[in-house]
């Protein structure tokens, strides 16, 4: 076995294993632990899917930005009291049976490969992945990246207002 | 290197944000099923794309999922913060009164 092939099948041990661990965690933070080392093990995989770019922007976006806005969260609500309130589940046993239904049709569409494109022979327009995105956001994608900005500016602007602070009048 | 275990990953983590989503009583929890389910999808679109070398389309549309992700969570989380501030519980089952 190559190292790239050792390397491809523990990351996705280690994303398998971290997602089954976050259903089953009792205390919030673990699972917010688990929900980084399984985006982490996500990007490792990009990197190896030759998605370079996409493996930078996962980690900065995912691990950078939205795990540590969930931790703020957790922070900011969880707790009642001092004391830590743990994680209880509702319909345990339907919601497994419905994750369980899901996954068997998926993976028999899967088995089947229904999916299995077929396989071009042409070589890459560019040998580098940045480049290569960089040309397609800005002249295939221009209008989608232009609105994904506005929609930020909006995002902004609406969660800061949203959760802001606001002098209570008597 | 065959891409089928990529795809049985994929589906793996669907499910499991799936069943978080369904099952916890948590908000902040169902946010990060929801996160796991954009990233099997995300997982998904980088696999197709690899099958296809000649463009980029896949990685692309994945880029704008990411995107699209944060913002959710972003909103989302300033939601709960202030449903927390008004109702003093992040549980989305205890939340049941629409007058304000």
């Amino acid at each position: 076995m190559t190292l790239v092939a050792f390397l491809f099948y523990f990351f996705i041990a280690t994303t398998a294993l971290s997602a089954i661990a976050l259903l089953f965690l009792k205390n919030i933070f673990h699972a917010a632990l688990a929900l980084l080392t399984c985006l982490l093990s996500l990007a490792a995989l990009f990197v190896l899917l030759q998605a370079e770019f996409l493996a930078v922007s996962q980690i900065l976006l995912y691990a950078g930005g939205v795990v540590i806005l969930i931790i703020f969260g957790i922070m900011l609500t969880t707790k009642v009291g001092g004391q830590a309130v743990p994680i209880t589940n509702t319909g345990l046993l339907p919601g497994l049976a419905v994750g369980a239904g899901v996954f068997f049709l998926l993976l028999f569409f899967v088995r089947k490969s229904l999916f299995t494109l077929p396989s071009s022979t042409q070589e890459p327009m560019v040998n580098n992945n940045i480049e290569g995105i960089g040309i397609a956001i800005l002249t295939d994608y221009v209008l989608p990246f232009e609105l994904a900005g506005v929609l930020l500016l909006a995002v902004l602007m609406g969660a800061a207002i949203i959760a802001g602070f606001k002098q209570v009048k008597n | 290197m065959s891409l089928q275990p990529i795809y049985i990953l994929s589906t793996l983590l669907f499910s499991i944000g799936l069943v978080i989503v369904l099952v916890k009583r948590n908000a902040i929890l169902v946010l990060m099923g929801i996160e796991l389910m954009l990233n099997a999808a995300n997982l998904n679109l980088t696999a197709f794309n690899k099958t296809v070398p000649a463009s980029l389309d896949g990685q692309v549309f994945a880029l704008f999922v990411m995107v699209i992700a944060v913002c959710e969570t972003a909103v989302g989380l300033a939601i709960i913060l202030q449903v927390y501030r008004y109702y003093h519980t992040s549980v989305p089952d205890e939340i049941n009164e629409l007058k304000g």
